[in-house]
Protein backbone atom coordinates (compact mmCIF):
# COMPACT_ATOMS: atom_id res chain seq x y z
CA UNK A 1 0.00 0.00 0.00
CA UNK A 2 2.55 2.31 0.88
CA UNK A 3 6.62 2.12 -0.76
CA UNK A 4 9.34 4.02 0.46
CA UNK A 5 12.40 3.88 -0.98
CA UNK A 6 15.70 5.74 -1.14
CA UNK A 7 13.73 8.87 0.53
CA UNK A 8 16.02 11.61 1.37
CA UNK A 9 15.80 15.54 2.80
CA UNK A 10 17.39 18.14 3.30
CA UNK A 11 16.51 21.45 4.97
CA UNK A 12 18.98 23.54 3.90
CA UNK A 13 22.39 21.83 5.19
CA UNK A 14 20.54 19.81 8.14
CA UNK A 15 19.85 16.19 6.79
CA UNK A 16 16.15 15.39 8.13
CA UNK A 17 15.76 12.10 7.05
CA UNK A 18 18.66 9.74 4.80
CA UNK A 19 18.07 7.54 2.31
CA UNK A 20 14.60 5.48 4.20
CA UNK A 21 12.90 2.77 2.29
CA UNK A 22 10.54 0.80 4.01
CA UNK A 23 6.82 -0.89 2.80
CA UNK A 24 3.54 -1.71 3.90
CA UNK A 25 0.73 -3.71 3.41
CA UNK A 26 -2.80 -2.99 3.37
CA UNK A 27 -4.52 -3.46 6.28
CA UNK A 28 -1.10 -3.19 8.35
CA UNK A 29 -0.69 -1.13 11.11
CA UNK A 30 2.61 0.53 11.73
CA UNK A 31 4.72 2.28 14.16
CA UNK A 32 7.18 4.87 13.26
CA UNK A 33 9.62 5.23 16.69
CA UNK A 34 12.44 7.53 17.53
CA UNK A 35 13.70 10.27 19.62
CA UNK A 36 12.66 13.95 18.71
CA UNK A 37 14.30 15.20 15.20
CA UNK A 38 14.71 11.47 13.95
CA UNK A 39 12.74 12.71 11.18
CA UNK A 40 8.97 10.59 11.97
CA UNK A 41 6.79 13.98 10.58
CA UNK A 42 9.43 15.11 8.01
CA UNK A 43 8.89 11.37 6.42
CA UNK A 44 5.18 12.00 6.94
CA UNK A 45 4.65 14.98 5.58
CA UNK A 46 6.72 13.49 2.28
CA UNK A 47 3.81 10.46 2.23
CA UNK A 48 1.23 13.11 2.69
CA UNK A 49 2.37 14.80 -0.27
CA UNK A 50 2.86 18.22 2.28
CA UNK A 51 6.01 18.70 1.09
CA UNK A 52 8.63 17.09 -1.68
CA UNK A 53 11.44 14.58 -0.64
CA UNK A 54 15.24 15.89 -1.89
CA UNK A 55 15.78 12.69 -3.33
CA UNK A 56 13.82 9.12 -3.78
CA UNK A 57 10.04 8.41 -4.23
CA UNK A 58 7.40 7.58 -2.33
CA UNK A 59 4.04 5.43 -4.06
CA UNK A 60 0.92 4.84 -2.14
CA UNK A 61 -1.72 2.73 -3.99
CA UNK A 62 0.52 2.43 -6.99
CA UNK A 63 0.57 6.22 -7.15
CA UNK A 64 3.85 8.24 -6.98
CA UNK A 65 3.66 11.34 -4.65
CA UNK A 66 4.39 13.49 -6.46
CA UNK A 67 3.41 12.18 -10.35
CA UNK A 68 -0.01 11.83 -9.02
CA UNK A 69 -0.70 13.72 -5.71
CA UNK A 70 -4.75 13.76 -6.28
CA UNK A 71 -4.66 10.39 -6.62
CA UNK A 72 -2.60 9.94 -3.11
CA UNK A 73 -4.21 12.23 -1.76
CA UNK A 74 -8.10 11.14 -1.80
CA UNK A 75 -6.48 8.31 -0.54
CA UNK A 76 -5.19 9.57 2.60
CA UNK A 77 -6.36 10.65 5.99
CA UNK A 78 -3.88 13.18 7.97
CA UNK A 79 -3.51 14.15 11.38
CA UNK A 80 -0.40 16.74 11.39
CA UNK A 81 1.66 17.79 14.91
CA UNK A 82 -0.40 20.39 15.34
CA UNK A 83 -4.52 19.55 14.77
CA UNK A 84 -5.37 21.66 11.28
CA UNK A 85 -8.49 23.20 12.97
CA UNK A 86 -10.29 26.49 12.41
CA UNK A 87 -10.57 27.79 15.88
CA UNK A 88 -13.90 29.92 14.25
CA UNK A 89 -15.74 27.17 12.92
CA UNK A 90 -18.56 24.54 14.65
CA UNK A 91 -16.59 20.96 15.06
CA UNK A 92 -19.43 19.77 12.72
CA UNK A 93 -19.14 22.41 10.03
CA UNK A 94 -15.23 21.42 9.96
CA UNK A 95 -15.71 18.18 9.42
CA UNK A 96 -18.40 18.47 6.66
CA UNK A 97 -15.72 21.20 5.01
CA UNK A 98 -12.96 18.39 5.52
CA UNK A 99 -15.06 15.92 3.69
CA UNK A 100 -15.91 18.28 1.12
CA UNK A 101 -12.37 19.02 0.48
CA UNK A 102 -11.54 15.72 0.40
CA UNK A 103 -13.87 15.06 -2.23
CA UNK A 104 -16.48 12.54 -0.35
CA UNK A 105 -19.16 12.26 -2.60
CA UNK A 106 -21.60 14.55 -1.30
CA UNK A 107 -24.59 12.37 0.00
CA UNK A 108 -22.10 10.55 2.16
CA UNK A 109 -20.92 13.33 4.07
CA UNK A 110 -23.56 13.39 6.53
CA UNK A 111 -23.33 9.83 7.41
CA UNK A 112 -19.32 10.15 7.93
CA UNK A 113 -19.20 12.85 9.74
CA UNK A 114 -21.54 11.56 12.27
CA UNK A 115 -19.10 8.74 12.18
CA UNK A 116 -16.16 10.23 12.67
CA UNK A 117 -17.65 12.34 15.41
CA UNK A 118 -18.77 9.12 17.32
CA UNK A 119 -15.58 6.98 16.65
CA UNK A 120 -13.50 9.91 17.95
CA UNK A 121 -16.54 10.63 21.36
CA UNK A 122 -17.42 14.28 20.24
CA UNK A 123 -21.11 13.58 19.56
CA UNK A 124 -21.93 15.99 22.70
CA UNK A 125 -19.26 18.85 21.36
CA UNK A 126 -20.68 19.15 17.58
CA UNK A 127 -22.09 22.21 18.10
CA UNK A 128 -19.35 24.09 19.74
CA UNK A 129 -16.74 26.40 18.31
CA UNK A 130 -13.84 24.65 18.22
CA UNK A 131 -11.58 27.02 19.31
CA UNK A 132 -13.03 26.84 22.84
CA UNK A 133 -12.49 23.32 23.20
CA UNK A 134 -9.78 22.00 25.36
CA UNK A 135 -6.42 20.84 23.65
CA UNK A 136 -7.25 16.90 24.28
CA UNK A 137 -10.80 17.97 22.12
CA UNK A 138 -9.22 20.02 19.76
CA UNK A 139 -6.87 16.94 19.38
CA UNK A 140 -9.47 14.29 18.82
CA UNK A 141 -11.28 16.91 16.14
CA UNK A 142 -7.34 16.15 14.19
CA UNK A 143 -8.46 12.82 15.03
CA UNK A 144 -11.92 12.34 13.60
CA UNK A 145 -10.65 15.01 10.20
CA UNK A 146 -8.37 11.99 9.32
CA UNK A 147 -11.21 9.76 9.75
CA UNK A 148 -14.01 11.27 8.08
CA UNK A 149 -13.51 9.99 4.60
CA UNK A 150 -12.41 6.96 5.43
CA UNK A 151 -9.22 7.13 3.81
CA UNK A 152 -7.72 3.51 2.55
CA UNK A 153 -4.51 4.85 4.48
CA UNK A 154 -4.10 7.34 7.88
CA UNK A 155 -1.01 9.17 8.57
CA UNK A 156 -1.35 9.88 12.11
CA UNK A 157 1.39 12.08 14.02
CA UNK A 158 1.38 11.38 17.78
CA UNK A 159 -2.32 10.64 17.71
CA UNK A 160 -2.69 10.61 21.47
CA UNK A 161 -0.78 14.04 22.34
CA UNK A 162 -3.04 15.47 24.98
CA UNK A 163 -5.27 13.03 25.82
CA UNK A 164 -6.69 11.78 29.24
CA UNK A 165 -5.84 8.14 30.13
CA UNK A 166 -9.55 6.90 29.42
CA UNK A 167 -9.45 8.93 25.65
CA UNK A 168 -5.44 7.10 25.45
CA UNK A 169 -6.89 4.09 25.63
CA UNK A 170 -10.45 4.65 23.35
CA UNK A 171 -8.03 6.25 20.69
CA UNK A 172 -6.11 3.46 21.08
CA UNK A 173 -8.62 0.60 20.12
CA UNK A 174 -10.19 3.08 17.61
CA UNK A 175 -6.83 2.63 15.83
CA UNK A 176 -6.58 -1.17 16.38
CA UNK A 177 -10.02 -1.53 14.74
CA UNK A 178 -8.88 0.37 11.98
CA UNK A 179 -6.41 -2.65 10.58
CA UNK A 180 -7.80 -5.14 7.86
CA UNK A 181 -9.38 -2.14 6.30
CA UNK A 182 -7.05 0.38 6.57
CA UNK A 183 -3.61 0.72 6.36
CA UNK A 184 -1.92 3.25 9.17
CA UNK A 185 1.47 4.61 10.42
CA UNK A 186 1.12 6.04 13.35
CA UNK A 187 4.32 8.25 14.97
CA UNK A 188 4.93 8.07 18.57
CA UNK A 189 7.30 8.75 21.96
CA UNK A 190 4.97 6.92 23.77
CA UNK A 191 6.70 3.41 23.63
CA UNK A 192 3.42 1.31 25.42
CA UNK A 193 1.23 2.99 22.50
CA UNK A 194 3.26 1.12 19.68
CA UNK A 195 3.74 -2.08 22.11
CA UNK A 196 -0.80 -1.89 22.64
CA UNK A 197 -1.78 -0.89 18.67
CA UNK A 198 1.16 -1.83 15.86
CA UNK A 199 1.70 -5.19 14.75
CA UNK A 200 5.12 -3.66 13.40
CA UNK A 201 7.47 -1.54 14.57
CA UNK A 202 10.07 1.09 12.53
CA UNK A 203 12.59 2.55 14.49
CA UNK A 204 14.11 5.80 13.24
CA UNK A 205 17.25 7.96 14.83
CA UNK A 206 18.84 10.98 13.33
CA UNK A 207 17.39 10.13 9.72
CA UNK A 208 18.15 6.63 9.10
CA UNK A 209 16.46 3.77 9.88
CA UNK A 210 17.58 1.42 13.04
CA UNK A 211 15.23 -1.50 13.27
CA UNK A 212 11.89 -2.52 11.50
CA UNK A 213 10.62 -5.60 13.01
CA UNK A 214 7.81 -6.72 14.51
CA UNK A 215 8.05 -6.73 18.74
CA UNK A 216 8.75 -9.88 19.92
CA UNK A 217 11.01 -10.27 16.80
CA UNK A 218 13.11 -7.23 18.04
CA UNK A 219 13.67 -7.75 21.60
CA UNK A 220 14.59 -11.55 20.53
CA UNK A 221 17.25 -9.82 18.47
CA UNK A 222 18.37 -7.43 20.86
CA UNK A 223 19.63 -9.87 23.32
CA UNK A 224 21.09 -13.24 23.55
CA UNK A 225 20.65 -13.50 27.83
CA UNK A 226 17.48 -13.56 30.02
CA UNK A 227 17.29 -11.79 33.30
CA UNK A 228 15.57 -12.79 36.20
CA UNK A 229 14.36 -11.17 39.54
CA UNK A 230 15.07 -12.88 42.22
CA UNK A 231 13.95 -11.71 46.03
CA UNK A 232 14.96 -13.79 49.14
CA UNK A 233 14.29 -13.27 52.88
CA UNK A 234 17.74 -13.02 53.90
CA UNK A 235 19.92 -12.29 51.35
CA UNK A 236 22.93 -12.48 53.30
CA UNK A 237 25.57 -14.66 51.26
CA UNK A 238 23.15 -15.83 48.69
CA UNK A 239 25.71 -14.09 46.45
CA UNK A 240 28.17 -17.14 46.15
CA UNK A 241 25.16 -19.15 45.14
CA UNK A 242 23.92 -17.63 42.50
CA UNK A 243 28.00 -17.40 41.19
CA UNK A 244 27.92 -20.80 41.04
CA UNK A 245 25.70 -21.31 38.92
CA UNK A 246 27.42 -21.63 35.06
CA UNK A 247 26.20 -19.24 32.64
CA UNK A 248 25.54 -16.38 34.93
CA UNK A 249 26.74 -13.44 32.77
CA UNK A 250 26.27 -10.76 35.51
CA UNK A 251 23.92 -9.74 38.58
CA UNK A 252 22.89 -6.66 40.38
CA UNK A 253 22.19 -6.53 44.33
CA UNK A 254 19.72 -3.69 45.42
CA UNK A 255 16.36 -3.46 48.00
CA UNK A 256 16.77 -7.22 49.03
CA UNK A 257 16.75 -8.31 45.48
CA UNK A 258 19.38 -9.31 42.77
CA UNK A 259 18.81 -8.75 38.85
CA UNK A 260 20.40 -11.67 37.12
CA UNK A 261 21.72 -12.00 33.48
CA UNK A 262 21.71 -15.03 32.51
CA UNK A 263 22.61 -16.86 29.33
CA UNK A 264 19.87 -17.82 27.14
CA UNK A 265 19.58 -21.52 27.77
CA UNK A 266 17.00 -23.93 29.60
CA UNK A 267 19.67 -25.54 31.13
CA UNK A 268 21.26 -22.62 32.93
CA UNK A 269 18.12 -20.92 33.67
CA UNK A 270 16.86 -24.41 35.28
CA UNK A 271 20.20 -24.58 37.36
CA UNK A 272 19.82 -21.36 38.42
CA UNK A 273 16.44 -21.69 39.88
CA UNK A 274 17.57 -25.31 41.58
CA UNK A 275 20.47 -23.11 43.12
CA UNK A 276 17.82 -20.67 44.36
CA UNK A 277 15.38 -22.95 46.02
CA UNK A 278 18.15 -25.49 47.65
CA UNK A 279 20.55 -22.43 48.78
CA UNK A 280 17.93 -21.99 51.92
CA UNK A 281 18.02 -18.05 51.39
CA UNK A 282 14.30 -18.37 51.93
CA UNK A 283 12.90 -17.80 48.16
CA UNK A 284 10.21 -14.76 48.16
CA UNK A 285 10.11 -13.99 44.24
CA UNK A 286 11.56 -15.28 41.06
CA UNK A 287 10.37 -14.13 37.67
CA UNK A 288 11.75 -13.37 34.77
CA UNK A 289 12.31 -9.51 33.46
CA UNK A 290 11.06 -8.84 30.30
CA UNK A 291 13.33 -6.74 27.47
CA UNK A 292 10.62 -3.86 27.42
CA UNK A 293 10.92 -1.78 24.38
CA UNK A 294 11.98 1.11 26.49
CA UNK A 295 15.44 -0.76 26.51
CA UNK A 296 15.26 -1.59 23.00
CA UNK A 297 14.67 1.80 22.19
CA UNK A 298 17.47 3.24 24.14
CA UNK A 299 19.85 0.92 23.00
CA UNK A 300 19.10 1.31 19.79
CA UNK A 301 19.07 5.48 19.66
CA UNK A 302 21.53 6.48 22.24
CA UNK A 303 24.15 4.01 21.20
CA UNK A 304 25.98 3.73 18.09
CA UNK A 305 25.11 -0.41 17.84
CA UNK A 306 22.83 0.59 14.76
CA UNK A 307 22.56 -1.71 12.03
CA UNK A 308 20.53 -4.51 14.02
CA UNK A 309 18.12 -4.53 11.32
CA UNK B 1 -12.29 24.39 -10.18
CA UNK B 2 -14.97 22.51 -7.16
CA UNK B 3 -12.08 22.65 -4.65
CA UNK B 4 -11.58 26.43 -5.07
CA UNK B 5 -15.63 27.08 -4.31
CA UNK B 6 -15.82 24.80 -1.46
CA UNK B 7 -12.77 27.44 -0.18
CA UNK B 8 -14.14 30.53 -1.17
CA UNK B 9 -17.40 29.26 0.24
CA UNK B 10 -15.61 28.56 3.41
CA UNK B 11 -13.71 31.79 3.94
CA UNK B 12 -16.73 33.88 3.01
CA UNK B 13 -19.27 32.33 5.19
CA UNK B 14 -16.49 32.62 8.42
CA UNK B 15 -15.78 36.27 7.20
CA UNK B 16 -19.48 37.13 8.22
CA UNK B 17 -19.42 34.83 11.43
CA UNK B 18 -16.92 36.99 12.78
CA UNK B 19 -17.30 41.12 14.13
CA UNK B 20 -14.74 42.17 11.20
CA UNK B 21 -16.57 42.20 8.12
CA UNK B 22 -19.61 43.95 10.18
CA UNK B 23 -16.99 46.48 11.67
CA UNK B 24 -15.22 47.36 8.70
CA UNK B 25 -18.55 47.27 6.07
CA UNK B 26 -20.17 49.99 8.96
CA UNK B 27 -17.27 51.95 8.53
CA UNK B 28 -17.04 51.62 4.96
CA UNK B 29 -20.22 53.32 4.71
CA UNK B 30 -20.17 55.82 7.19
CA UNK B 31 -17.05 57.02 5.42
CA UNK B 32 -18.34 57.18 2.43
CA UNK B 33 -21.84 58.66 3.10
CA UNK B 34 -20.07 61.40 5.00
CA UNK B 35 -17.82 61.95 1.56
CA UNK B 36 -20.67 61.89 -0.71
CA UNK B 37 -22.81 64.15 1.58
CA UNK B 38 -19.74 66.21 1.21
CA UNK B 39 -19.63 66.64 -2.53
CA UNK B 40 -23.17 66.84 -2.87
CA UNK B 41 -23.53 69.55 -0.48
CA UNK B 42 -20.67 71.49 -2.12
CA UNK B 43 -22.54 70.89 -5.69
CA UNK B 44 -25.83 71.76 -4.37
CA UNK B 45 -24.26 75.33 -3.40
CA UNK B 46 -22.22 76.33 -6.63
CA UNK B 47 -25.03 75.17 -8.94
CA UNK B 48 -27.02 77.17 -6.63
CA UNK B 49 -24.56 80.07 -6.83
CA UNK B 50 -24.32 80.21 -10.91
CA UNK B 51 -28.38 80.28 -11.22
CA UNK B 52 -28.10 83.47 -8.89
CA UNK B 53 -25.35 84.53 -11.34
CA UNK B 54 -26.64 83.13 -14.77
CA UNK B 55 -29.74 82.59 -13.95
CA UNK B 56 -32.29 80.34 -15.44
CA UNK B 57 -31.40 76.51 -14.34
CA UNK B 58 -28.06 75.00 -14.01
CA UNK B 59 -26.11 72.50 -16.46
CA UNK B 60 -23.80 71.06 -14.28
CA UNK B 61 -23.65 67.58 -14.64
CA UNK B 62 -24.51 65.52 -11.49
CA UNK B 63 -22.22 62.56 -13.36
CA UNK B 64 -19.40 64.62 -13.43
CA UNK B 65 -19.50 66.47 -10.29
CA UNK B 66 -20.63 64.45 -8.22
CA UNK B 67 -20.42 60.36 -9.19
CA UNK B 68 -17.07 60.66 -11.14
CA UNK B 69 -15.74 62.38 -7.41
CA UNK B 70 -17.41 59.76 -5.81
CA UNK B 71 -16.25 56.99 -7.60
CA UNK B 72 -12.80 58.61 -7.49
CA UNK B 73 -13.03 58.15 -3.47
CA UNK B 74 -14.46 55.04 -3.49
CA UNK B 75 -11.04 53.87 -5.09
CA UNK B 76 -8.77 55.68 -2.74
CA UNK B 77 -11.19 54.09 0.12
CA UNK B 78 -10.99 50.13 -1.28
CA UNK B 79 -7.11 50.67 -2.23
CA UNK B 80 -6.82 50.99 1.89
CA UNK B 81 -9.76 48.51 3.05
CA UNK B 82 -9.01 45.63 0.59
CA UNK B 83 -5.50 44.94 2.30
CA UNK B 84 -7.51 44.19 5.44
CA UNK B 85 -9.69 41.72 3.98
CA UNK B 86 -7.48 39.79 2.78
CA UNK B 87 -4.23 40.09 4.60
CA UNK B 88 -5.53 36.83 7.10
CA UNK B 89 -6.83 35.03 3.93
CA UNK B 90 -3.26 32.48 3.75
CA UNK B 91 -0.61 34.05 6.46
CA UNK B 92 -3.68 32.82 8.71
CA UNK B 93 -3.84 29.40 7.03
CA UNK B 94 0.15 29.30 7.93
CA UNK B 95 0.01 30.46 11.08
CA UNK B 96 -2.40 27.93 12.45
CA UNK B 97 -1.76 25.07 10.29
CA UNK B 98 -4.50 24.57 8.32
CA UNK B 99 -2.41 25.06 5.68
CA UNK B 100 -1.54 21.10 6.16
CA UNK B 101 -4.84 20.25 5.62
CA UNK B 102 -5.25 22.14 2.66
CA UNK B 103 -1.97 21.03 0.89
CA UNK B 104 -2.74 17.59 1.84
CA UNK B 105 -5.93 17.63 0.18
CA UNK B 106 -7.22 16.41 -3.15
CA UNK B 107 -6.86 19.91 -4.69
CA UNK B 108 -4.41 21.66 -6.38
CA UNK B 109 -1.90 24.35 -5.05
CA UNK B 110 -4.34 26.66 -8.43
CA UNK B 111 -7.25 25.56 -6.75
CA UNK B 112 -6.63 27.00 -3.55
CA UNK B 113 -5.44 30.12 -4.94
CA UNK B 114 -8.73 30.85 -6.81
CA UNK B 115 -10.48 30.15 -4.20
CA UNK B 116 -9.03 32.66 -2.01
CA UNK B 117 -9.00 35.12 -4.47
CA UNK B 118 -13.04 33.96 -4.79
CA UNK B 119 -13.81 34.58 -1.37
CA UNK B 120 -12.07 37.96 -1.09
CA UNK B 121 -14.03 39.36 -4.34
CA UNK B 122 -17.76 38.17 -3.23
CA UNK B 123 -16.84 39.66 0.31
CA UNK B 124 -15.60 42.94 -1.50
CA UNK B 125 -18.77 42.65 -4.19
CA UNK B 126 -20.91 42.51 -1.33
CA UNK B 127 -19.83 45.87 0.41
CA UNK B 128 -19.36 47.36 -3.19
CA UNK B 129 -23.33 46.55 -3.87
CA UNK B 130 -24.33 48.89 -0.64
CA UNK B 131 -22.78 51.92 -2.68
CA UNK B 132 -26.07 51.82 -4.68
CA UNK B 133 -27.68 53.72 -1.94
CA UNK B 134 -26.22 56.71 -3.34
CA UNK B 135 -27.18 56.42 -6.73
CA UNK B 136 -30.35 55.12 -6.12
CA UNK B 137 -31.53 57.81 -3.36
CA UNK B 138 -30.40 60.57 -5.07
CA UNK B 139 -32.46 59.54 -8.24
CA UNK B 140 -35.41 60.32 -6.12
CA UNK B 141 -35.09 64.14 -6.61
CA UNK B 142 -32.14 64.87 -9.22
CA UNK B 143 -32.04 63.45 -12.82
CA UNK B 144 -28.61 62.11 -14.18
CA UNK B 145 -27.03 59.38 -16.65
CA UNK B 146 -27.04 55.38 -15.74
CA UNK B 147 -24.85 54.49 -17.97
CA UNK B 148 -21.78 55.98 -15.95
CA UNK B 149 -22.77 54.63 -13.31
CA UNK B 150 -23.09 51.26 -14.08
CA UNK B 151 -19.55 51.85 -16.15
CA UNK B 152 -18.41 52.94 -12.54
CA UNK B 153 -19.03 49.90 -10.65
CA UNK B 154 -18.05 47.62 -13.50
CA UNK B 155 -14.90 49.39 -13.07
CA UNK B 156 -14.72 48.98 -9.14
CA UNK B 157 -15.79 45.27 -9.36
CA UNK B 158 -12.69 44.48 -11.75
CA UNK B 159 -10.30 47.13 -9.70
CA UNK B 160 -11.22 45.28 -6.26
CA UNK B 161 -10.25 41.95 -8.22
CA UNK B 162 -6.94 43.64 -8.42
CA UNK B 163 -6.72 44.72 -5.28
CA UNK B 164 -7.70 41.30 -4.15
CA UNK B 165 -5.08 39.13 -5.80
CA UNK B 166 -2.62 41.59 -4.72
CA UNK B 167 -3.72 41.08 -1.18
CA UNK B 168 -3.77 37.09 -1.84
CA UNK B 169 -0.37 37.08 -3.02
CA UNK B 170 1.02 39.07 0.18
CA UNK B 171 -0.51 37.01 2.95
CA UNK B 172 1.08 34.18 1.06
CA UNK B 173 4.21 35.52 1.47
CA UNK B 174 4.02 35.66 5.61
CA UNK B 175 2.19 33.97 8.75
CA UNK B 176 2.11 37.42 10.04
CA UNK B 177 -1.14 39.61 8.88
CA UNK B 178 -0.11 43.20 9.66
CA UNK B 179 2.93 42.28 7.30
CA UNK B 180 1.02 40.75 4.82
CA UNK B 181 -1.50 44.11 5.26
CA UNK B 182 0.96 46.35 4.35
CA UNK B 183 3.03 44.86 1.82
CA UNK B 184 -0.62 44.31 -0.17
CA UNK B 185 -1.08 48.36 0.37
CA UNK B 186 2.46 49.09 -0.98
CA UNK B 187 2.01 46.60 -3.70
CA UNK B 188 -1.46 48.46 -4.79
CA UNK B 189 -0.34 51.67 -3.98
CA UNK B 190 2.85 51.21 -6.40
CA UNK B 191 0.49 50.34 -9.23
CA UNK B 192 -1.43 53.36 -8.90
CA UNK B 193 1.37 56.09 -8.70
CA UNK B 194 3.31 53.51 -11.40
CA UNK B 195 1.86 56.08 -14.16
CA UNK B 196 3.43 59.08 -12.68
CA UNK B 197 6.48 58.10 -14.50
CA UNK B 198 4.86 59.09 -17.64
CA UNK B 199 5.05 62.32 -16.91
CA UNK B 200 9.04 62.28 -16.78
CA UNK B 201 9.44 60.11 -19.76
CA UNK B 202 10.84 61.52 -23.19
CA UNK B 203 9.43 59.20 -26.47
CA UNK B 204 5.33 59.28 -26.26
CA UNK B 205 5.83 55.27 -26.42
CA UNK B 206 7.20 55.51 -23.21
CA UNK B 207 4.31 57.85 -21.57
CA UNK B 208 1.90 55.79 -22.85
CA UNK B 209 3.44 52.19 -21.44
CA UNK B 210 3.11 53.98 -18.10
CA UNK B 211 0.28 55.51 -18.43
CA UNK B 212 -1.42 51.94 -19.40
CA UNK B 213 0.45 50.53 -16.52
CA UNK B 214 -1.44 52.71 -13.76
CA UNK B 215 -4.34 51.09 -12.58
CA UNK B 216 -5.94 54.34 -11.81
CA UNK B 217 -6.09 55.95 -15.54
CA UNK B 218 -8.24 52.84 -16.66
CA UNK B 219 -10.64 53.59 -14.26
CA UNK B 220 -11.39 56.95 -14.92
CA UNK B 221 -12.34 55.17 -18.15
CA UNK B 222 -15.10 53.28 -16.36
CA UNK B 223 -15.85 56.57 -14.42
CA UNK B 224 -16.52 58.86 -17.67
CA UNK B 225 -18.74 55.71 -18.76
CA UNK B 226 -16.62 54.08 -21.41
CA UNK B 227 -16.08 50.12 -21.63
CA UNK B 228 -12.66 50.17 -21.90
CA UNK B 229 -11.54 46.85 -23.26
CA UNK B 230 -7.85 47.19 -22.55
CA UNK B 231 -8.76 47.97 -19.07
CA UNK B 232 -10.45 44.82 -18.36
CA UNK B 233 -7.63 43.26 -20.20
CA UNK B 234 -4.97 44.67 -18.33
CA UNK B 235 -6.97 44.18 -14.89
CA UNK B 236 -7.74 40.91 -15.65
CA UNK B 237 -4.25 39.83 -16.57
CA UNK B 238 -2.86 41.79 -13.18
CA UNK B 239 -5.25 39.22 -11.45
CA UNK B 240 -4.07 36.42 -13.02
CA UNK B 241 -0.28 37.24 -12.56
CA UNK B 242 -0.70 37.78 -9.06
CA UNK B 243 -2.43 34.40 -8.87
CA UNK B 244 0.56 33.02 -10.35
CA UNK B 245 2.57 34.25 -8.25
CA UNK B 246 0.52 33.46 -5.01
CA UNK B 247 0.66 29.80 -6.58
CA UNK B 248 4.13 29.55 -6.41
CA UNK B 249 4.51 31.23 -3.72
CA UNK B 250 2.37 28.20 -2.19
CA UNK B 251 3.86 25.88 -4.34
CA UNK B 252 7.48 26.67 -2.73
CA UNK B 253 6.85 25.76 0.18
CA UNK B 254 6.81 22.10 -0.51
CA UNK B 255 10.75 22.55 -1.67
CA UNK B 256 11.69 24.05 1.51
N1 LIG C 1 11.16 23.44 8.44
C1 LIG C 1 12.36 22.99 8.89
N2 LIG C 1 13.48 23.68 8.63
C2 LIG C 1 14.69 23.23 9.05
N3 LIG C 1 14.88 22.10 9.71
C3 LIG C 1 13.81 21.34 9.99
C4 LIG C 1 12.49 21.75 9.60
N4 LIG C 1 11.62 20.81 10.01
C5 LIG C 1 12.35 19.87 10.63
N5 LIG C 1 13.66 20.19 10.62
C6 LIG C 1 14.76 19.37 11.17
O1 LIG C 1 14.66 18.07 10.62
C7 LIG C 1 14.93 17.09 11.60
C8 LIG C 1 13.78 16.11 11.69
O2 LIG C 1 12.63 16.76 12.16
P1 LIG C 1 11.23 16.05 12.37
O3 LIG C 1 10.26 17.11 12.69
O4 LIG C 1 10.95 15.21 11.18
O5 LIG C 1 11.50 15.14 13.63
P2 LIG C 1 10.50 14.25 14.47
O6 LIG C 1 11.04 12.86 14.42
O7 LIG C 1 9.11 14.44 14.01
O8 LIG C 1 10.69 14.85 15.92
P3 LIG C 1 9.63 15.01 17.12
O9 LIG C 1 9.60 13.69 17.80
O10 LIG C 1 10.25 16.05 17.98
O11 LIG C 1 8.32 15.41 16.54
C9 LIG C 1 15.20 17.84 12.89
O12 LIG C 1 16.59 17.90 13.05
C10 LIG C 1 14.62 19.20 12.66
O13 LIG C 1 15.37 20.18 13.35
MG1 LIG D 1 7.41 15.07 14.90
Amino acid sequence: MIEISHLTKKYGNIMAINNISFSVQKGEIVGFLGPNGAGKTTTMKIITGFMAPSSGVAKVAGHDVFENPIEVKKRIGYLPETPPVYSDMLVKDYLEYVARLKKMPSNKITKGVEQALEKTNLTQVHKRLIGNLSKGFRQRVGIAQALVHSPEVLILDEPTVGLDPKQVIEIRNLIKGLAGEHTVILSTHVLPEVTATCKRIIIINKGEIVAEDTFEGLSSRMSDTRRFYVRVRRPANFEGHIKSVSGVRSFKFANNSFEVELDKSDDSNEKLSEVVVKSGAGLLEFRAVDVSLEDIFLKLTTTDTGGVA
Amino acid sequence: MMGALIIARKDYRSFFNSAVAYVITALFIFLMSWMFFQILSTYASRSFMMMMQGGGAPNMNLNEYVFAPHFGNVNVVLLIMIPALTMRLLSEEKKSRTMDLLMTSPITSTEIVVGKILAGCFLTWTILAFLSIYPLSTKLFAQFDKGPIITSFIGLALLSGVYVSMGVFASSLTENAIIAYFVAFVISLFFWVIGWASASMDGPVAQAVFNHLSIVSHFSDFAKGMINTSGIIYYLSLIVFFGFLTQRSLESSRWR
